[in-house]
């Protein structure tokens, strides 16, 4: 192994390049952090001589004050939140006090949540060191997820008593059965919560109800763990805390643990050409570029960039470049992603750790605990949307006190560009909220089902699962999935609830690539992305070499590649919209428009790739491609302005569907101020099939949707004068990122390398927002029909809502095109002799139903062709 | 060319005849509900509560008794009696206790049912324990290991694999010390052994056709029955619960059938 990179080779790196006149006039700013001194402390009472074994194993004499104040709380028997940085040392916070307890009671056991698997498998190797240093048995420690084959998960669930796992097998698996589980779970003293902070949005709701579920079986088995969360820092670490588990938190926050100097460099990549969109060289270039100039004086660094793509190509283009004059480094750097087989993740991670890789090409697959040794530097590509998601990335690199360098690299994206020229939205803004909605009756009912069957539901203690739990278990119960004899609810369904409900709104069923002469697994993509990433002809880069996709076959879930060296990759172009409206819920007259609320099928679809030419990222073609379309069954609020305003805006020579879309931005990025859900949550778009082609859509991507848009239209009135303060009083020309603006999505599937579309235009939004609000009085109109506004309607809606909900996760996902010429209405309730079917069966037939009738269809069609 | 059309026209027309009207649900009729202000509010209307343990269609259709089990609690306890099989072979020991479940899942879901069965003297008799209700589950899994205490063998249909685990799995949910540990014969792998190559599958109703020559007729299908069981439950109409127990009983008669065949 060759010796790290002299300490100095950084600061001399960081002169050099401000100092380069080749970029000069990139770094548009240059900020430096002080560095900071250890602070030690000793625990309140003594460390026992098994956790000074611990100790001396990691060679550690003295404890940081952080850790020693979780250790007094610990042993206090306080529930705790650990906030410090990255690379603090957090997981001792944990792993004190659960050796000490396993030390104490000999049959005591430990719940540890990560939220992904290559975490659990990652801290699982931690846990085994330290048990072994500790002179106990590692076997007691197991990772029990959907990998874990099931002759480990019988002896993890018979002997183990620490049991590493995520949510989702928490859920599906070990809460329905939680009889076999009862030694465990009679016996659990400590239930650690790592990276608190992911648990947002939809996840966050679905992992607070999952909470109240597992501590009220523990408490049914007489256990009440102790709880320790870490988290990364946030803007509300104890109010999230509270608001996932239930129970209150100490709060450890300040950090004893040293760091270096850290100095950040704002690049900006010079701009090539004068035209107004792609004018700047591309950021991933300028990164692989910095990149390798870093791992040329042996200063170990870490990429990320925004796709698995870009990844890839980073690591291509580094190695090519290196394997001319610095062959040994080409060969200590490797791309890391997700979607590589987990062997191979593993043994990238094990190189990291162990410092034999000097560089590594990386998305947000790494961002999360996973350890990666020491990195002096860091090079982002692109702002990653939150401020928590940047400092997590910049805190990779840094180990202990060595100084270390953080690399911002602007995309030529609106937003990338705003924060780079303000350097303050980075450095003097508080950290974000993590927040979601406790209260969602959707989420709600599914979790009241699950509880059903676990433990029969108290009527005096289902309003601990939200406000709703009345409403919400009457409907289940005409539904047939409850039923309340005496005091209790019961499940009372032939079905087991937690498969039915998944936590995350991805699915995780992915498709398999193959290499197609051997049939060796290369690796996977998510069922959503495959269109994107493994279509026909596309170029599938995994780790440095190219394959071209040959077929992909959705059916059976399999992407057959074949090696090829080729000096191009491709791009794909999609665009999701909402199709057809299936159902109308709710109309209003809005100003002088009106407002609706539905049930709506939107849709997913690729439909060409272009042709990239490496290193010279000139389009070489367009292909179309023949895909098929990835229907989302959802909810969705829209608006539909009248015809002599857009005609106004027509004649005051703006483009009205610019400004429309620029509306339908601006409300979808104001919702998330007014109802607890993420930009993300939510799209929008403008038109259908069977809606004016002006209606603007806001619509929710959680299959089935969650009701953020039954409260957007409820609160119609104040978006939407909200939406024209914020048009109206905004700086800019004609549209910017802070007004109507296209948003950068964090995680996009595609590669913003080709940038991002063209601004919608402000004046037209304003001037549709001003025709529409009118002269402001009839913006709070009852709703056409008599369900207004006293609290008997609001329950009525409510029990709708939900019964809807259920209903539709007995409808398959398959695109149903509403007959022509019927205007949407109501859905007709499902008939009474069905509703004792279980979910997967009703969903089986009724795809067999639709099945037969587009065979019927066709048929007839061919019959009456030409 | 075979008229077809003509005929699925006729046959139309008369299934058509033949359609009974549909009946909507009473859940979703709207019924005007006056509120303050004296303006009429659609009210979705609740349907009337189901009748709880209809006892008098119970009580008719499955004449049991209420038994209290030693962990507290109570369920219905019905008994028959059915002669002994006629075949030449060892007597069934008079301790040695026959025994099946029926439950609303394959895993992870109530039972409902426990059926087992004794010789009393020179009859048969089963005695099957039902939960009138999910909550008197725990009765009926109490009121079986009151009976494994008086039982010195066990006889089941792939009860050490499902149903003995079952029980088990349902005993921890109630927080039951579960302590039966009695030999237990399992007559699924005892036939697969003697009859299994000349048999299409070793499914009970296969061993009762084709070895023992008691075909059922009218038997409840095995999986309708948690349905029946919820529908039950819900409205208090124990016609098909009638079915499932004289299906259990005759699991259990059939099990004495087999085991004095097997010798």
């Amino acid at each position: 192994m060759q010796s790290p990179g002299h300490p100095s080779a950084l600061q001399s790196f960081i002169t050099d390049l401000s100092e380069s006149p080749e970029y000069r006039d990139r770094i548009v700013h240059l900020r430096e952090e002080a560095p900071r001194t250890a602070r030690f402390a000793r625990s309140a009472a003594p460390l026992s001589p098994i956790l000074r074994r611990v100790l001396a194993s990691r060679t550690i004499r003295r404890l940081w004050s952080h850790q020693a104040r979780a250790l007094d709380l610990a042993r206090n028997g306080h529930d705790l939140l650990v906030t410090t940085g990255p690379a603090s040392g957090k997981t001792l916070c944990y792993l004190l006090p659960l050796i000490e307890k396993l030390a104490a009671e000999s049959n005591a056991t430990a719940l540890l949540l990560f939220p992904t698997k290559a975490l659990s498998r990652d801290q699982q190797k931690t846990i085994e060191e330290t048990l072994t240093a500790a002179g106990l048995d590692p076997a007691i420690s197991g990772v029990c997820d959907g990998d874990t084959p099931g002759s480990l998960r019988r002896k993890i669930c018979a002997q183990g008593q620490i049991l590493v796992t995520n949510p989702d097998f928490l859920h599906a698996a070990i809460l329905p059965h939680h009889s076999r589980w009862s030694r465990f779970l009679s016996r659990l003293r400590l239930l650690v919560v790592d990276e608190m902070h992911v648990y947002s949005g939809i996840f966050g709701a679905h992992t607070a109800q999952l909470m109240r579920r597992l501590l009220l079986v523990c408490l049914r088995y007489g256990a009440r763990p102790q709880l320790v969360g870490l988290s990364a820092t946030i803007g509300n670490p104890k109010g999230l805390a509270a608001a996932l588990t239930g129970r209150e938190f100490k709060l450890v926050a300040e950090d004893g643990s040293p760091r270096g100097k850290r100095t950040f460099v704002l690049l900006n990549p010079p701009r090539i050409r004068q035209t107004k969109r792609r004018s700047r060289r591309s950021a991933n270039v300028e990164a692989m570029e910095i990149f390798t100039s870093l791992l040329r004086r042996g200063i170990p660094t870490i990429t990320f960039s925004k796709a698995r793509i870009t990844a890839e190509l980073i690591h291509y283009f580094a190695v090519e470049k290196l394997a001319k004059d610095a062959p040994a480094v080409a060969r200590r750097i490797s791309p890391y992603r997700g979607g590589l087989l987990p062997e191979e993740r593993r043994k990238i991670e094990e190189r990291l750790f162990s410092g034999d890789l000097l560089g590594v090409s990386t998305t947000r697959a790494l961002e999360l605990g996973i350890d990666v040794g020491g990195m002096d530097a860091s090079v982002i590509v692109g702002y990653p949307g939150t401020l928590a998601s940047f400092f997590q990335q910049a805190g990779r690199a840094g180990r202990r006190d060595r100084n270390s360098l953080v690399v911002l690299i602007g995309l030529d994206t609106p937003t990338n560009q705003y924060v780079l020229r303000h350097p303050d939205y980075l450095f003097a803004r508080s950290m974000e909220e993590v927040v979601f909605d406790r209260e969602n009756p959707c989420v709600l009912a599914g979790h009241l089902r699950c509880a059903a069957q676990e433990l029969p539901v108290g009527v005096a203690e289902a309003p601990g699962f939200g406000r709703h739990a009345r409403v919400a278990l009457e409907v289940l119960e005409e539904n047939r999935k409850v039923r309340r004899i005496d005091h209790h609810w019961y499940h009372a369904a032939g079905e087991i609830p937690q498969h039915e409900i998944s936590l995350r709104d991805a699915t995780d069923r992915n498709v398999i690539v193959t290499e197609a002469s051997t049939g060796t697994v290369l690796g996977e993509v998510s069922k959503f992305d495959a269109p994107a990433v493994v279509h026909p002809e596309a170029i599938y880069i995994h780790r440095g070499e190219t394959f071209r996709v040959l077929t992909l076959d959705l059916r059976k879930s399999i992407a057959r590649v074949s090696r090829e060296e080729v000096d191009y990759y491709t791009q794909s172009h999609g665009a999701e919209d909402v199709h057809h409206i299936d159902h109308l819920h709710r109309e209003k007259p809005f100003g002088t428009g009106r407002a609706c609320y539905g049930e709506v099928t939107a849709h997913y679809r690729i439909h060409l790739f272009e042709k990239i030419r490496f290193y010279s990222l000139d389009a070489v073609s367009r292909h179309g491609l023949d895909l098929p379309i990835y229907p989302i069954d959802t909810v969705a609020c829209w608006i539909v302005p009248p015809e002599d305003v857009i005609r106004e805006v027509f004649r005051l020579g703006l483009d009205p569907v610019s400004g429309l879309r620029g509306i339908g931005f601006l409300l979808r990025t104001l919702l998330p101020l007014f109802v607890t859900c993420e930009t993300l949550d939510l799209s929008h778009s403008v038109g259908c099939l069977n809606a004016p082609w002006q209606a603007v859509f806001i619509w929710e991507h959680y299959p089935k949707g969650l009701g953020f848009t039954e409260r957007g239209y409820e609160i119609l009135d104040e978006l939407i004068l909200r939406a024209r303060e914020v048009v109206r009083d905004c700086a800019c020309a004609d549209g910017c990122p802070l007004c109507v603006g296209k948003p950068l999505r964090p995680y996009t599937v595609l590669n913003p390398e080709r940038g991002e579309g063209s601004i919608p235009s402000r004046l037209a939004a304003l001037a549709l927002l001003e025709g529409l609000v009118g002269d402001g009085t009839r913006l709070t109109e009852p709703d056409a029909g008599a369900l207004t506004g006293t609290d008997d309607a609001a329950e009525i809606r409510l029990a709708r809502t939900i019964r809807r909900h259920l209903e539709r996760q007995r409808e398959p996902d398959v695109l149903r095109p509403p007959p022509p010429g019927h205007p949407p209405g109501f859905a007709a309730p499902e008939e009474e002799s069905v509703l004792g079917l279980t979910d997967a069966k009703r969903r089986g037939d009724r795809r067999r139903e639709f099945t037969k009738k587009l065979g019927r269809l066709a048929a007839g069609r061919r019959r009456s062709g030409p | 060319m075979y008229p077809t059309r003509a005929l699925r026209k006729r046959l139309e027309a008369l299934t058509r005849a033949a359609k009974t009207p549909s009946v909507r649900r009473p859940d979703r009729v709207l019924e005007p509900k006056p509120v303050r202000y004296g303006r009429l509010l659609p009210k979705v209307g609740k349907r009337p509560p189901p009748p709880r343990r209809a006892a008098g269609v119970l009580a008719d259709l499955v004449p049991g008794k209420e038994v209290v089990a030693p962990h507290g609690g109570s369920a219905l306890l019905v008994r028959a009696r059915s002669p002994l099989p006629l075949e030449p072979g060892p007597p069934i020991p008079e301790r040695m206790l026959f025994f099946d479940i029926e439950a609303t899942g394959l895993t992870a879901l109530p039972l409902f049912l426990i059926g087992v069965m004794d010789r009393q003297g020179d009859e048969l008799e089963t005695r099957l324990y039902l939960a009138r209700d999910y909550s008197e589950e725990a009765a009926v899994v109490s009121l079986f290991q009151r009976e494994a205490a008086h039982a010195e063998h066990l006889v089941s249909f792939n009860g050490k694999s499902y149903d003995l685990p079952f029980i088990r799995s349902r005993a921890a949910y109630h927080l039951m010390e579960f302590d039966v540990d009695l030999p237990h014969t399992d007559l699924l792998h005892v036939s697969r052994k003697i009859w299994g190559k000349g048999l299409p599958n070793c499914r009970l109703g296969t061993l009762e056709t084709m070895i023992l020559g008691r075909p059922r007729t009218g038997d409840i299908p095995g999986a309708e029955i948690p349905e029946a069981y919820h529908a039950f439950v819900r409205t208090g109409d124990a016609a098909d619960l009638a079915r499932i127990m004289e299906h259990n009983r005759l699991d259990l008669v059939s099990l004495a059938y087999l085991l004095v065949l097997a010798g």
